[in-house]
């Protein structure tokens, strides 16, 4: 036998969810040769013609039916499917931590077993987090940087943008963040109700409830740029993050609602049509890191949290 | 005599209200015994066998196992659970590597190997007979080779020729190598026999405690006209027209013109306490712990 | 090698029941000097009682003078009891009282009341 194989309790987790081990390697794999797909699928795109003339140029193919009639490419609609199939995979983490890794042990009283052997309680959460935590980080790096690697494949028009929710946390370390989130609210959730399903719908509620509420201030999460134009209203760059528009009064108020068609102008209207000036509130693309970091630190001190008190819970009813 | 098992004041209480699943039960359990634990169905016998075990901390009060505590004592004790949670998806040979590998340096593969002969080593654990899984979780507490295997109604699912068996290997293990045994069940036939030491725990209190012989020994089944039992304690009695039968614990002679006397059963025994639980407890002095919390030497 | 059999119901004691099977052993010659008693795990293995009964039963044997405990190695038989081994002339003659007395239309029962009234009056007063 190799001096590497797994001895001992880690030898017990892998062989005990060899399935589960088995099936997101799958997943994975499947994942992988998709998202290579996608790129070439991105490279297919990023040649075919955009445009036609009338008579045909260099380059530039003539605006006849067989231009009109072409297929239009499937990668934006994929590269969207695959970003929504990786920002929300964080959420089958936490229903498998709280139902199988943790709950199911709890009820089943599994996880006494292990105790009755030569084995801390303390030892035997240990290493249930940190061997899935190994799987998981490895798992969601690679799912994140083929991911960025399909999207880079063609030109930014073709694909979502960089702040749409499914895209900013599949494309960078959040997304590892939620699903580390995930295992330890699988595994609090699992102590505190020792029942299966109850600790993963509360895993998968609260972490569902946490990506949604960061979805919600992620735009606070680093301060905003305000461009401001004179005389003539200007516009954001397509890589810009759109907050706020609107007027700047010559008191120096902003303000945005006098833009919106059909609505009632609200009081300082009036005001506002001797302005000269616009501001537009957006992060533009390089805020993409900053607001990344915020948020995956963020989401892993909640992690960090979760943990702690998942083993005041297992210290404080077990030996 | 050194114990295995030692509780002082050991009170467990699940939840804020509601009475108490054990209260201030002070015994212990001498080394090399084989201890029979029981008591009618929610006594407390399941809470006193997890709280030895160490897979939970008590309310108030203490439980000392082999000389220590029970965290440090893990590796030296053996716990099968009433119900014999065990991995459904792991193989009977899968269940037992995990025994040798979970226990390093303590696992006898050969007495495993013994205990599960009967299966198909191939056979998930998810498609066994509760007898069969019992054997298994049998099969991983002796492997670990225990001091101390504390068994929770352990031949509930067997059959009685399985049941022979296992209570013979499990004997067989306690003559070979010491090991003291606390089974739990509410069926004493199962037990009889098998076991030189008693815990009577009833309503969360111990209510007998101590070698068997020496439990009998202290009571006394009187039948006789109806009249005055003192000086003796009584533990039951009953009248059926003019005649009394009642069970007593003896202070001194009792005295034969009155009296039709004789030594009661392990059963009249139990079933007496049982049905009188305002009898005072009774721990003989090899179950009585020291005073000061240690263990007596 | 003896083997015990243990009637948990018959209401004599466990380690008496071993006591009086191995006098029986060594009554019929089953048990000689020299053998071998059978190891307390041999015997609860197989009758899944109590080890500390065994070691209690032997005990007494040994208390009695008929076996001896040497460490290590056993508990061996020292002597031998009574004087009616299994091929004994005695054991012949019951035999043949015996088959009269169920010839006479004695019924099994009624044999053993028989012998056992016999018995009490010869042994009156003697010890056991």
């Amino acid at each position: 036998m190799s001096t590497l194989a797994p001895r001992g309790l880690t030898w017990t987790v892998l062989r005990v969810h060899r399935r589960a081990l088995l099936i997101s390697g799958a997943f994975l794999a499947l994942a992988a040769v998709a998202l290579v797909w996608l790129r070439t699928e991105g490279r297919e795109a990023a040649t075919s013609p955009t445009s036609c003339a009338t008579p045909a140029r260099p380059g530039v193919p003539l605006c006849d039916a067989a231009f009109f009639q072409a297929p239009l490419s499937d990668f934006p609609g994929d590269m969207s499917l695959a970003a929504t199939v990786i920002a929300w995979l964080p959420l089958a983490v936490a229903l498998y931590a709280g139902a199988v890794l943790f709950g199911g042990e709890m009820e089943r009283g599994t996880a006494r077993l292990a105790w009755t052997q030569s084995i801390t309680p303390g030892r035997w959460f240990a290493t249930k987090l940190v061997l899935p935590a190994v799987v998981i980080t490895a798992g969601f790096a690679l799912l994140s940087l083929l991911y960025g690697w399909a999207r880079g494949s063609a030109p930014r028009r073709l694909s979502d943008r960089w702040y749409y929710t499914d895209v900013f946390v599949a494309t960078g370390p959040a997304v590892l963040a939620y699903a580390l989130l995930a295992l330890a609210v699988g595994a609090l959730a699992g102590l505190l109700v020792r029942r299966a399903l109850p600790a993963g719908g509360i895993a998968l509620a609260v972490t569902g409830l946490v990506m949604v509420l960061c979805e919600r201030w992620r735009s606070d999460f680093w301060t905003p740029v305000e461009q401001v134009w004179k005389n003539s209203r200007g516009e954001l760059g397509n890589s810009a993050w759109q907050l706020d528009m609107g007027l700047i009064t010559p008191s120096g108020r902003r303000i945005h609602d006098c833009l919106q068609p059909g609505v009632p102008a609200p009081p300082g209207c009036y005001e506002a049509r001797s302005a000269r000036q616009w501001y537009a509130l957006h992060h533009p693309g390089d805020h993409f890191w900053p607001i990344q970091l915020v948020e995956t630190g963020i989401v892993l001190a909640l992690a960090a949290l979760a943990t702690v008190l998942a083993f005041r819970v297992l210290r404080r009813h077990h030996a | 005599m050194t114990s295995a098992l030692e509780a002082h004041g050991l009170t467990k209480r699940y939840g804020r209200r509601g009475s108490p699943a054990l209260a201030d039960c002070a015994f212990r359990v001498p080394a090399g015994r084989v201890c029979a634990l029981v008591g009618p169905n929610g006594a407390g016998k399941s809470t006193l066998l997890t709280l030895a075990a160490g897979l939970t901390r008590p309310t108030a009060g203490t439980v000392r196992v082999l000389g220590t505590d029970p965290a440090t004592a893990r590796d030296r004790i053996a716990h099968v659970a009433q119900d014999k949670p065990l991995y459904p998806q792991l193989t009977v040979a899968d269940t037992l590597r995990m025994g040798a590998e979970l226990n390093p340096g303590r696992w006898d593969a050969a007495t495993a190997d013994r205990i599960v002969a009967p299966l198909d080593r191939g056979a998930r654990v998810r498609a066994l007979s509760g007898g069969q899984r019992t054997r298994v979780a049998l099969a991983l507490a002796l492997g670990k080779r225990p001091e101390l295997l504390l068994l929770d109604e352990p031949m509930a699912d067997l059959d009685p020729l399985a049941r022979h068996q296992l209570m013979g290997t499990l004997m067989a293990d306690a003559a070979e190598r010491g090991t003291t045994i606390v089974m739990s069940s509410h069926v004493l036939g199962e037990l009889e026999g098998a076991c030189d030491h008693l815990l009577l725990v009833a309503g969360g209190r111990v209510r007998l405690g101590g070698d068997i012989d020496d439990v009998l020994a202290a009571h006394t089944l009187l039948t006789g006209p109806v009249g005055d039992l003192a000086p003796h304690t009584v533990v039951e009695s009953r009248v059926t027209g003019r005649q009394l039968t009642a069970l007593v614990r003896h202070d001194g002679p009792v005295d034969p013109t009155a009296w039709h006397a004789r030594t009661p059963t392990l059963e009249d025994l139990l079933l007496a306490h049982l049905r009188s639980p305002e009898a005072p407890p009774l721990l003989t002095p090899s179950t009585s712990p020291g005073t000061d919390g240690t263990v007596a030497a | 090698m003896v083997e015990y059999r243990i009637d948990r119901r018959s209401g004599v004691a466990t380690y008496l029941q071993i006591v009086q099977q191995t006098k029986q052993a060594l009554r019929l010659g089953l048990l000689e000097p020299g053998d071998r008693l059978p190891t307390a795990r041999e015997v609860v293995e197989a009758t899944a009682i109590n080890p500390n009964t065994v070691l209690k039963a032997y005990r007494e044997l040994e208390r009695e003078g008929l076996v001896e405990a040497r460490r290590g190695l056993g508990t061996f038989v020292r002597r031998t009891l009574g004087s009616a081994p299994a091929d004994s002339p005695l054991r012949g003659e019951l035999a043949d009282w015996a088959a009269r007395a169920r010839a006479a239309g004695l019924e099994r029962d009624d044999v053993t009341a028989l012998l056992a009234s016999v018995l009490d009056q010869l042994y009156e007063g003697d010890d056991t």
